[in-house]
């Protein structure tokens, strides 16, 4: 008898000592990174099969996509959806699913099923990845015209792929094409948008990162840390149409509003591109060194690059404000340029 | 005070307490077992008090389903008792050390089927504690008591019925033990197999070791057994040496020449009679009739008489007491 | 601990010479090696099949291989070898010990075997290099797995071998299903109380190898200590009940 009694209270002090244990396993099981979304939500009951078995639906899917031509009847795009869900049920991480699945079924006529998809996406890899958002605004876009909120929604899904790193500049010209809608004929206002939609990871975090290197270089140039090449470019073509139309105004009152217009956005321009290899009145790119602006031919600021970084330097400075090096006396040319000026366009 | 005492003390049960007469020793040793969650009770084993004394050989009889291979079973600790207790070698029951000194031979030799004989009883050596070096001395032995030698190197799935029996056997023998228990070690096997079962066990017998075997081949246990004991129904009903319990069924008189005249006299006398040539066989059960038979014919003059014991049949002994024992509990379940 | 290997090897023994554990391996392993046949059918996804496909298999081998202790004993208990065996100087402790590493042994075996299997095919492949992740899995793996072994032996001890198959397989899917919600769940009382249950999401690590993570050596160590000590409890529940049985 006594030995049953040794017995339970081990088993008790045992199963106390599990049970820290395991709530330490777990805790670190949900922080592990790549962990399976679905266990993390507590809805997962394929047993560690979850990824084996989503490749074997995606393989059925892949057959049965194949089979469907057109527009199928509703209860077929309803199999199809549900499909897709099981399959990223099973592994909620495979975004190919999503993808096709979203614009798929939106094709097939089914548009809400398909973002329904592509929101299931969103939730799980949303942060770093900007592909679902912008194919869910797309099809929100094209295909729920007759919804009333479809614009809202779009902008959302837009702003929310904006977030992401290495997201196309396309996204932000969407949402500048959405949030643009009436002052369109307002060049300030729309420079102003420009300056708004362009900051690159929304303006806290450009501003967090002031200094830093920026990130891939395809997508936002070598034009600060904050703004994009592409939405700096936007806006100066803005300026160049308003100055031509001043030229061109006969009006005077018309050409001093205009006048007016291009300071303005000259301003805001100014804002945006900080200290670059830029002419200062039509704001195209120079080389360092270079004595006029190969766009205008007025004379230009010599700025100079540090021989170590290669950061852009401002006019006067001592020391590279990023690697603390000092200065050169001579502007010096950066070693290879990355893109040619950017011509009258 | 140690552990291992503390423990002592608390496995001490006021039924059993130590004895030095006995090998096995049993009190009230009870079995009941629940089906239904105990609304179906089956009791196999009632009230059991089993007493065997040292190096004797003890034949444990009883009709199928009696609870012979339960009471075994409780003997080596397999089977928890419902009630009472009991020691074998001077431990209380279901000791683990005791086994050591254990041999035991299960009623369905079924054992891993799958390893070749030697194996088989390397294992069983080694389960047993022999040393790991006379291991393979010792299955040798063994292997040679059972005459299997021969087949150490096959599998024991190809093993006949009688062949498993002498393997059963072997490993029972493997540790040397003291006492061997053996559970109807002649079922099954044709009668070779019997003689040479019958053979091992009389060998061990002289080498001073106790055995308690159960069967219901009652020829073998007359022949093999010191002392019985004789369970119906989960109770024991007779028990003691097997000298005691045969005793005398009567005496048979040979007579010559018997005058024709005794005949009417003598008749509601004996228990049987038998004509054979001149001869008359006379069988008398009781003793006072054996007296008046004796005197009838010396003052009849017959001079000629030839008288021997008739032995009884352990068949008989067997028999009357199972059925006496139905009997009774006939009676008691009408009166009850 | 001489008599417990014994009864250890004894198990695995018979186990390994169940044909049907060869045709199973050959079949996992020849499921394995057609994954590379696949390769178009899942659209550029040839080697994250490779890899999860190794994993599930080898998966469902330890699986199949631990439930070997809800059939075990109530099959020795059935064709009577554990008379033999239980009549013997053995504990029966040591004798449930003896069969729960047994069927670890075999677990370990046929598992290695897939295992092996599987990187030496995707690595024949060029699909990926045998790297320290997957071994990480894989340890992870057999930790649930060696869980659920422990689980069949308390349910094997007083059950019908389907019934105490049935019941591990039901324990394992809920046990794995629960264990993020308790990591997830507000109330401490439902998080005791899963956390009592055995822990076999630490076998969806796999995903993380899958995806290219890294699994932390912290949780490796983790899913062997939990297991070691959920094994512990497990044997000893298993010794009490074990001990109260009539072997008849």
């Amino acid at each position: 008898m006594k030995d049953v009694i040794v017995r339970v209270i081990l088993i008790i002090v045992l199963l106390a000592l599990f049970v820290g244990i395991n709530g330490g396993v777990s805790d670190l099981l949900v922080k592990q990174e790549g962990m399976d979304v679905a266990l993390k939500q507590g809805k997962s009951m394929w047993v560690g099969l979850g990824r084996w078995m989503s490749h074997i639906n995606w393989m059925l899917l892949l057959q049965k996509r194949a089979s469907i031509s057109g527009k199928p009847e509703p209860a077929v795009a309803e199999a199809l959806h549900r499909r897709y869900d099981t399959t990223t049920d099973q592994d909620p991480y495979l975004v190919l699913a999503y993808e096709h699945g979203g614009v798929e079924l939106a094709t097939i006529g089914q548009p809400k099923l398909g973002l329904e998809l592509l929101d299931k996406g969103i939730g799980v890899v949303g942060d770093t990845n900007w592909k679902l958002p912008s194919y869910a605004a797309q099809i929100v876009t094209q295909y729920c015209k007759d919804d009333p909120n479809a614009e809202a929604k779009a902008k959302q899904y837009l702003q929310q792929a904006k977030q992401v790193d290495g997201h196309p500049f396309y996204i932000e010209s969407a949402l500048v094409r959405i949030q643009g809608k009436g002052i369109q004929n307002d060049p300030v206002k729309m420079a102003k948008l420009w300056k708004e939609v362009g900051t690159r990871m929304g303006g806290e975090r450009g501003l967090d990162q002031e200094g830093a290197d920026g990130g891939p270089e395809s997508a936002y140039g070598e034009y600060g840390d904050r703004y994009s090449k592409q939405a700096c470019d936007k806006v100066v073509n803005i300026l160049r149409d308003v100055r031509s139309a001043a030229d061109k105004a006969t009006d005077p009152a018309e050409k001093k509003k205009l006048e007016a217009q291009a300071n303005q956005i000259v301003m805001v321009i100014k804002d945006m591109m900080g200290s670059q290899h830029a002419c200062s009145y039509c704001f195209a790119e120079y080389q360092a060194g270079d004595k006029f602006c190969p766009n205008c031919g007025r004379d230009v600021e010599e700025f100079g690059v540090c021989t170590k970084c290669g950061a852009v330097l401002g006019p006067n400075v001592k020391f590279c404000p990023k690697c603390g090096a000092s200065a050169p006396k001579q502007s010096v040319r950066k070693p290879a340029p990355k893109k040619a000026p950017n011509a009258k366009k | 005070m140690s552990f291992e005492k503390c423990l002592y003390f608390v496995r001490q049960n006021p039924l059993t307490e130590p004895s030095d007469n006995h090998i096995i020793e049993t009190q009230g040793l009870t079995k009941v077992y629940n089906r239904w969650f105990g609304f179906r009770m089956t009791e196999a084993v009632s009230g059991l008090d089993l007493k065997v004394p040292p190096d004797c050989t003890f034949g444990f009889l009883g009709p199928n389903g009696a609870g012979k291979t339960t009471t075994i079973k409780m003997l080596l600790g397999l089977v928890r008792p419902t009630r009472g207790g009991g020691r074998v070698l001077d431990r209380p029951l279901g000791n683990q050390e005791v086994r050591k000194r254990i041999g035991f031979l299960p009623e369905e030799p079924a054992f891993s089927r799958h390893l070749k004989a030697r194996e088989f009883l390397t294992l069983c050596a080694k389960l047993s504690h022999v040393e790991p070096d006379e291991q393979k001395k010792r299955v040798g032995e063994a292997l040679e008591t059972v005459k299997l030698s021969h087949r150490a190197g096959s599998r024991l799935s190809e093993f006949s019925r009688g062949m498993l029996q002498r393997i059963g056997i072997a490993q029972a023998l493997l540790h040397d033990p003291t006492l061997l228990i053996l559970d109807e070690p002649m079922t099954g096997l044709d009668p070779p197999g019997r003689r040479e079962i019958k053979e091992i066990m009389q060998n061990l017998r002289q080498r001073e070791k106790t055995i308690f075997f159960s069967s219901h081949i009652l020829s073998d246990v007359e022949e093999l057994c010191d002392s019985i004991g004789i369970l119906n129904q989960g109770r024991l009903v007779l028990s003691g040496p097997i000298l005691d319990l045969l005793g005398t069924a009567g005496v048979e008189y040979t007579v010559t020449n018997m005058p024709a005249t005794l005949l009417p006299t003598i008749e509601p006398l004996v228990a049987g009679m038998q004509k054979r040539n001149d001869q008359w066989i006379l069988q008398v059960a009781e003793k006072p009739n054996q007296e008046k038979v004796r005197r009838i014919l010396s003052d009849g003059g017959c001079s000629d008489i030839e008288s021997h014991r008739l032995q009884k049949n352990l068949d008989d002994v067997f028999m009357e007491t199972i059925e006496a024992d139905n009997e009774r509990r006939g009676k008691e379940t009408q009166h009850g | 601990m001489d008599d417990v290997m014994v009864i250890a090897q004894n198990t695995a023994s018979r186990v390994l010479r169940m044909k049907a554990l060869y045709f199973l391996l050959a079949i996992v392993i020849c499921i394995i090696a057609s994954g590379q046949l696949y390769g178009d059918i899942t659209v550029g996804r040839e080697k994250e099949y490779s890899l999860d496909l190794g994993f599930a298999m080898t998966m469902i081998v330890g699986v199949l291989c631990a439930l070997v202790t809800c059939f075990d004993l109530p099959r020795e208990l059935r064709e009577k070898t554990m008379v033999a065996v239980l009549s013997k100087p053995l504990g029966r402790d040591r004798y449930l010990i003896g069969k729960f590493l047994g069927v670890c042994e075999i677990t370990l075996i046929s598992m290695a075997i897939v295992g092996v299997g599987m990187l030496v095919l995707t690595a024949m492949a060029g699909q990926f290099r045998p790297n320290l992740e997957i071994i990480k899995a894989l340890i992870l793996v057999y930790c649930a797995v060696v869980q659920l072994a422990a689980v069949g032996i308390v349910l094997g001890t007083f059950l019908k071998e389907w019934l105490a198959t049935l019941l591990a397989l039901v324990t394992f899917w809920g046990s794995y299903a629960l264990g993020y919600v308790a990591a997830n769940t507000t109330s401490t009382i439902l998080q005791k109380i899963i956390y009592l249950l055995p822990n076999f999401a630490i076998m969806g690590s796999d995903n993380v190898v899958a995806r290219g993570g890294i699994i932390e050596w912290r949780l490796v160590g983790g899913g062997v200590l939990l297991t070691a000590v959920y094994s512990l409890i497990m044997l000893i529940v298993a010794g009490l009940i074990f001990r109260r049985k009539d072997i008849a």
